[in-house]
């Protein structure tokens, strides 16, 4: 190989990219690493001096947590499917009206949809707490559900109108010189064509059902259906200082985390695909 | 198109029917809304907001196996809200109860509970008083008038009962670190007055094991209410208090604020008796300090006692780790205090007087639980304060951890002529931590003068709050 080939500017591209995405990793790794071994070490360990491996690994973190968190993680599971389920009954035939149809008022009613994201969900919430008072779903499950359409269903309006917009028109015509109506070509030809931008979409509803905090938190009294991660602020010490139970912290925070992990896992290649430029 | 009309009815159909079976399937599964007070709910069930657990894990399992004890001795359902300081101090509780939600019983710490009580959402003790049981009642009454002095700006006397009582500020120290600084713990702790503090933090730092000698604690949430504060009311009594007698302003300006602040940060920054955490340190890091022997004093709560039982149980009992009582000061107490206490809501609209009077009976029979003998002789052990009932107390110092730590015996000491109760004014939050916080945590950084962060926290609650 002569120097004339050596182009050094690719390799010192490739190095660095190398190099940058090996510090993320690692950055990562130590983190989670360190999370696991305090899952594992008794009080006197994680109070003690700073060690990465435990040297009296214990149980008791995991299984005091799973215990604490057994019936939130079925509220959290419930929640997150409800928002997923509700986000996308709106927003699969809401994205495909407004990606393939022409009617009064689209782009306005469209931009109209998009700026609720703009808004600051935290300014929501007292007034979706009074009303939802009244209305009787105030530390409900599906109060909760509703709520995070809020900003999950623009969202994934968003998403899918392009991801519809995107698919050739002449696939539905076709479908329709065959024998299929509208609705049945948008049934069995555009909506397995969507399904990489509908898992993705319903994906990150579930993520937002499952993780969020300051609805789950504020639209419970904490009597009713608490979702997990607002137990998870418990262990915290909810701010008082008194206590953090690193240990239980570290386990709960894995539990509470395995889920979407494993939810991501199984849907990584729709993932991929939907979110690919 | 009769295929496609009934087709498109066939659709519509199934959507309201998935609808509708998908809200039914939810509505079964979350039972709806709670509605704390909602006359739905049967009354057998009774709903309880619970703050004490949240101290330390031994709290957490008292409070949970009590719970579970009187759900199964009797036909009741408690209804628990598991709450932390945020839930209380952070509006949670708050825009519930406005909201029509409220438990028929909570307990809290009575500095907390201002808010709840000037909009009378909490029933005065006076009025079921005389449901509570005797014997409970003339072992406590000491502690019912006592309470009184927390209630001064409202219309009633007492509001709430008191459970535990934290105590001043105990001093905390390793008996090892003073034998072999050449100390005797017996007659060397505890300090009997400030000059005589630095003189043995002194020597344990230079001739002990420990780090540093004593060690204090910056941390906006701790800064202004163990230690300080102490110092304060026993020099001052309610001139060294967060507010004066009649609530009309706060004292953070008196003599007595500013002499226990200057000499409370001088050991830290002129004496050099405290590690350069001391700004952000908080009284359980300290703690924590105190059982890796980095530091061989400090004075600390009465509830780090808790902390000690899950971390260095050993030490406890084996007496390494011992409690002392604060100094007498020049008014004539060890300090003041603030107390673990229950209390009862007035019904919410919309429930009916019937539902809700069984509701509160299963209520009174739960405080009565709380005051029984059994449960007060867990409450030094597990929730860390004083038991109030008074006819506990002998047996306590039998228990190691109690007895040879010293614990039982500092805290009868500190109690003895204690009169000044942390107000439970409506604002208390912000002028206890909010406001004053940040300013005392400056002048343990050494950016403001001590006497300086007095008069501005004195000042900007005067400006901020409607007291």
């Amino acid at each position: 190989m002569s120097t004339d080939d050596f182009d050094v500017t690719a390799v010192t591209l490739k190095a660095t990219t190398y190099g940058v995405i090996s510090f993320l990793v690692l950055f990562n790794l130590v983190v989670l690493a360190f999370i696991f071994s305090v899952s594992f070490m008794p009080p006197s360990e994680f109070f003690g001096a700073p060690h990465i491996i435990p040297q009296n690994p214990t149980l008791d973190a995991w299984t005091s947590g799973f215990e604490e968190l057994q019936d939130n993680l079925v509220n959290s599971f419930l929640i997150g499917l409800g928002t997923t389920v509700v986000a996308l009954a709106i927003s699969i035939p809401g994205a495909y009206a407004f990606a393939r149809k022409e009617f009064y008022g689209k782009r306005a009613g469209f931009y109209a949809i998009i700026s609720a994201m703009m808004f600051p969900y935290i300014l929501l919430v007292i007034p979706i707490m009074d009303l939802w008072n009244d209305l009787g779903l105030y530390n409900t499950i599906p109060g909760m559900i509703i709520a995070y359409q809020v900003f999950v269903t623009p969202f994934a309006i968003w998403i899918l109108r392009d991801f519809f917009a995107k698919l050739p028109t002449d696939i539905e015509e076709a479908a329709q010189v065959y024998g299929c109506t509208q609705f049945t070509a948008f049934l069995r030809v555009i909506l397995p064509l969507a399904t990489p931008g509908i898992v993705a979409v319903g994906f990150l509803a579930f993520l937002t059902g499952w993780n969020d905090f300051l609805f789950a938190n504020l639209l419970t009294t904490g009597t009713g259906p608490v979702p997990a991660v607002p137990v998870l602020y418990g262990t915290i010490g909810g701010g008082s200082g008194e206590r953090v139970y690193w240990g239980k912290l570290m386990a709960e925070t894995l539990i509470i985390g395995t889920p979407p992990t494993i939810l991501y896992l199984v849907a990584r290649n729709y993932l991929e695909n939907a979110f690919t430029v | 198109m009769p295929t496609n009309h009934t087709r498109r009815q066939f659709v519509k159909a199934a959507a309201l029917g998935g609808v509708a079976a998908s809200a039914g399937c939810l509505s079964s599964v979350t039972g709806s809304n709670s509605g704390s007070g909602g006359s739905g709910e049967a009354a057998n069930t009774l709903e309880y907001w619970e703050y004490f657990h949240s101290q330390s894990q031994v709290a957490e399992e008292l409070m949970k196996s009590t719970v579970e004890e009187f759900q199964q001795g009797r036909d009741v359902q408690m209804k628990m809200n598991w709450a932390s300081w945020d839930d209380i101090n952070g509006g949670k509780w708050k825009n519930n109860i406005q909201n029509g939600n409220r438990p028929v019983i909570y307990d809290s710490t009575n500095s907390l509970n201002g808010q709840f009580i000037d909009p009378s959402w909490v029933k005065p003790v006076s009025e079921y008083r005389d449901r509570l049981d005797d014997e409970a009642l003339s072992n406590i009454e000491w502690a019912l008038e006592l309470s009184q002095s927390c209630y001064r700006g409202f219309e009633k006397d007492l509001y709430e009962i008191p459970v535990g009582m934290e105590v001043g500020a105990p001093f905390i120290a390793r008996a090892d670190h003073f034998e072999e600084a050449g100390l005797s713990i017996e007659e060397d702790f505890p300090p009997k007055d400030y000059d005589h503090l630095v003189e043995i933090a002194t020597q344990l730092q230079d001739d002990g094991p420990g780090d540093y000698g004593f060690q204090i604690y910056g941390a906006q949430g701790d800064v202004t209410d163990e230690a300080l504060v102490t110092w304060a009311a026993s020099e001052g009594g309610y001139d060294g208090m967060y507010m004066n007698e009649d609530w009309s302003d706060v004292n953070y300006d008196s003599e007595a604020w500013k002499t226990a602040t200057k000499q409370y940060v001088d050991l830290y920054q002129k004496h050099g008796l405290s590690s350069d955490k001391a700004p952000t340190a908080s009284n359980e890091g300290v703690a924590q300090m105190l059982i890796q022997g980095k530091v061989s004093m400090y004075q600390g709560s009465t509830k780090d006692l808790g902390l000690f039982r899950s971390r260095a149980s050993e030490m406890l009992e084996d007496g390494t780790i011992v409690f002392g009582p604060p100094w007498e000061g020049a008014a004539g107490n060890r300090g003041e205090f603030f107390t673990q206490c229950v209390a009862l809501m007035r019904k919410p609209d919309g429930v009916s007087q019937d539902a809700w009077d069984q509701r509160e009976e299963l209520a009174i029979q739960w405080i009565n639980k709380l005051l029984s003998s059994e449960f007060q002789k867990e409450v030094p052990r597990s929730l860390a304060t004083l038991p109030v009932r008074r006819d506990v107390w002998d047996g306590l110092s039998e228990d190691p951890a109690l007895g040879t730590s010293n614990y039982i015996s500092s805290l009868r000491t500190t109690v003895d002529g204690m009169e000044h109760g942390w107000s439970s004014h409506p604002k208390m939050n912000a002028i206890q931590y909010n406001i004053a916080g940040p300013l005392f945590q400056e002048a343990v950084r050494g950016e403001l003068a001590p006497e300086e962060a007095c008069t501005r926290a004195a000042e900007q609650i005067r400006n901020q709050i409607e007291l």
